[in-house]
Formats: C-alpha cells, structure tokens, sequence
C-alpha cells in the first residue's frame, strides 16, 4: 500500500506536473515531424507463412528454369529474405528491397522491408548514427484554414505533411542541422509569405531555440530569437506561440509596459485565438 | 540473470499475436502520450533542446517495429520501454549525461505564480538528479506520472517489493531534500 505523499512533496511534485509540459505548438510540431518521417518508412511487417511460400517457390522455379542468377538464388536464400515482400499478402517481390531497420536496434530483429518506390532516403543502420534527421519535417505551402486565431488538426497536418512530402523524402544534406540544435544561418527565408504559415525544418528549430532560452531563464537572447524568428518568418506557423512568449518574455525583463502593450496587441488583432487566455495573464495586476 | 520485461525487450509477436493484441494507432497513442513521453525522455536525462526530437524518435521507433511490438501490456511501460533506448542514444550523442529542465511553455499563469512553481519544480528536480536512476524513475512513474506499482514495475523489470522499497527511499531523500532547502531559506543570513 502507497501512503499519500506529504504536503511539501506533494507541492513540488505537482509545480513539476505543471511545469514540465510542452506546448500545444511544439506538440503539433513534433506530430508533424512524426508524420513526415513515417511516410518515409514503412512499418515493419510481421513475417508471413504466405511470404515464406512464395519465396521458396521463387527460388524453386529459379532452380527449375536452369536460371544461372546466383544472386537472386543467394538473395532467396538469404536469411530475412522472406521479407523483400511489401504490401502485406503475397506481395511481388522487389529486388534489394532489404534494408536495415533505423531505429532501435536493440529492439530489432530482422530486416525491415524499405518501400522504393515511396522513399529514395537512405535508412540508417541505427538511429544513432544517423548522419541527420533526413525525414524532420520538412513541410511547405499554405495550410489550410489559415488566418487568424488558426490552430491546425491532426488531420489537418496529416494533409500537410502529405503535400510536402516530396521535399521530406529528399536525400539529407550531409551536415544539415537538426531542428532544435542550432539556428541557420539564412537571413530572410523567400518562402515564408505574410499570411500563409509555412513549417519547415528551420522554422521549428529557430523557435524550439527561442523557446529554449526562455525555458533557460536566458530572457534577452529568448526576445533577441523570438523577434528575429517574427522577423525571419513572418506570419508564420508559431505566430501566435511567438507573440505570447514574446510578451511573456517582456514581463519577465520587468518591461511591463512592453508586455501589457505586446500583450494587448495580440488579443486585439487575435480574439479568438486559443491563447487568448494565457496572454491575458501576463503582467495581468490591471487586466480588466 | 537480470528480468526483462516489456520495457527491456518488445518481444517480437507473431502474427496470430498481432492480432490479438494489436496497439492503437500511433495517432491515438500520440495523442494520449505525448506528454507522457515528452515528460519521461526529460526525466531521463535528453537535454532541453532535444526533447522534441527525441519525441519525434519515440513514435517513429513505435511506428515502425508497432507489428513486431507485444501490446498486451501496458501501452505506457512500452512507450517507456522504447523512450529510455532513445534518451540512451540521445544522451551518448550530447554527450553530457543528466536531467535537464524541460522547456518552459510559453504564457504560463501569472509571473508570480510561474517564479514559485519553477523554483519548487527546480527544487524537486535537482533532488532527483542527485538520485540514481532506479529511485529516480519509480518516483517519477509512481509519484509524477502516476502509475501504479505494478505497472511500474513492468517498465524498470523489478518486482513489486523492490519499487515498495525503492519509492519509499526516493521519497525519503526528496523529503530531506526539501526539508534543508526550507532551513536554508528559513536560516538568517
């Protein structure tokens, strides 16, 4: 039996549940991300007895037919051949379609079937020496529904995320940065258009860095990467998220009048955004 | 012989498992665990900034092997199961081993309110980076994220007995933890 925790325990216990929770636009971000790098790969499939068959029969006819195609016998033969078949039951089979599964290799146990036709990215042999995030999001073009006080579904970013996908599925740049390590260098991105939200690998790690040095307590470089974010993608995808911590930032620098007035401007030009009442709440001793 | 568990080894189901016990779609469980997994990857030391990647990493692991995964246990000692392989590799990778404070969401409750909640937050945290990591983590999945022991066990391979004793030692050294920090503050300077 558990015995409740004790008052002073219990206070802090529940300051870190409160503390420790990640915001609706890092939330959205990181689904987005997930989307566009499952696209990318399939899931693994369970091994099939129907697979097994028609793998033995190939390399029955193979053997039949006299064919001199050692390397098909020895891809036939190999161990885990059996699942060179996608699409689930009794698939074709496709040629070098085996590739080692990224992720957790301690978890792995075999080779995972690699879509070609869906992907030309390379899949690392284990996610820990993956040279970068080849399939971060990468997702471009105007969201649905954009506009003021929009904050966009699940499903909504699975379209998204869809639509971009010939720019996720890219082959990585060697070097490239992963989101959240370090801000590029670029200066005004072309893409991004006032009032069309874009989300790109770059633009979430601009703000996951923003986001950071406010989490940080680092209050000036949180304002100086909050407005050159605003400034650097204007309207977009973490507009509101960025015009709240921005005001939050100010209140914290005691520049309570900036805060109350940065503040005001977002619940005047966003009333009915989701964060209306969060914004209300900073610097909030004359708030009506 | 150490015990595996869920959490050491998704074991690789057959089929007819699959089937059985097959796991929600990993929408749904974004849904549901986001911030279970986001919580757990930095109590397991994945620094602040890499948090979300190490999200992103968990539900894509989960996505891909989700056929090969045994889901008749609890889904969350699974989700913790693949989050502590990832925080492993994250950490190798930054190279600095530790917790870190998780990012602040942004326009939290008033200035005031949020100053006493990250102190007390910070307090309780670095009472538990000064834990080892079996303590660590039965008080955060039994006290913080709610678990109950026997699913806690389940995620740390240890028996019920074993997270009795360890949760009543983390809480017994969090308690000193805090007990000092109020004589600290109560202490005339």
């Amino acid at each position: 039996m558990i015995e409740p925790l004790d008052e002073d325990l219990r206070a802090c216990v529940e300051a870190l549940r409160a503390v420790d929770r990640p915001s609706p636009a890092a939330r959205d971000a990181t689904w987005a991300g997930v989307l566009a790098r499952t696209r990318a790969a399939p899931t693994a499939r369970p091994r099939s007895r129907v697979a097994l068959a028609v793998t033995a029969a190939a390399a029955a006819l193979a053997l039949y037919a006299g064919a001199s195609a050692t390397g098909l016998l020895r891809r036939a033969a190999a161990p885990g051949a059996q699942t060179a078949y996608q699409g689930g039951d009794g698939g074709p089979a496709r040629d070098g379609a085996i590739a080692p599964v990224p992720g957790d290799s301690s978890t792995s146990t075999g080779p995972v079937p690699v879509d070609s036709s869906a992907s030309t990215a390379p899949v690392p042999e284990d996610m820990s020496k993956a040279p970068v995030p080849e399939d971060r999001p990468d997702v471009s073009g105007a969201a649905p529904g954009a506009g003021a006080g929009w904050s966009p579904s699940f499903a909504e970013l699975a379209e998204w995320a869809a639509r971009g996908s010939g720019r996720a599925q890219r082959r990585p740049e060697r070097g490239r940065r992963r989101p959240g390590a370090a801000a590029p260098d670029a200066a005004v991105d072309p893409e991004a258009t006032p009032g069309q939200p874009s989300l790109r690998a770059e633009e979430i790690a601009s703000f996951r860095q923003a986001q950071a040095a406010l989490a940080d307590g680092r209050l000036d470089a949180a304002l100086r990467q909050l407005d050159e974010h605003g400034e650097r993608y204007p309207g977009g995808f973490f507009e509101e998220e960025r015009q709240v911590s921005r005001a939050a930032t100010l209140c914290k620098l005691g520049r309570v009048g900036d805060a109350r007035a940065a503040r005001d401007e977002f619940l005047r030009e966003r009333p009915a955004s989701h964060l209306g009442e969060r914004a209300r709440q900073i610097c909030a001793a004359k708030i009506p | 012989m150490p015990n595996l568990s869920i959490c050491d080894l998704p074991a690789p189901a057959t089929p007819e498992d699959a089937r059985v016990s097959a796991l929600p779609g990993v929408e749904q469980l974004f849904r549901e665990h986001h911030e279970f997994v986001w919580r757990i990857l930095g109590r397991l030391g994945v620094a602040s900034e890499a948090v979300d990647d190490a999200v992103q990493d968990v539900f894509v692991v989960l996505h891909r092997r989700q056929a090969e995964l045994d889901a008749r246990g609890s889904v969350r000692a699974l989700l913790y199961g693949i989050a502590r392989r990832v925080a492993r590799r994250h950490r190798e990778r930054a190279g600095r081993p530790g917790l870190h404070a998780l990012p602040d969401p942004p326009g939290a409750p008033s200035p005031d309110e949020q100053v006493a909640r990250m102190q007390a937050a910070a307090l309780l945290r670095d009472a538990l980076d000064a834990m080892d990591e079996d303590k660590r983590m039965t008080f955060v999945l039994v006290d913080v994220e709610g678990m109950s022991v026997p699913e806690a066990a389940q995620c740390l391979g240890s028996n019920l007995n074993t997270i009795y004793s360890r949760l009543r030692a983390a809480r017994q050294l969090l308690q000193r933890a805090i007990a000092r920090h109020r004589a600290r503050d109560r202490a005339p300077t």
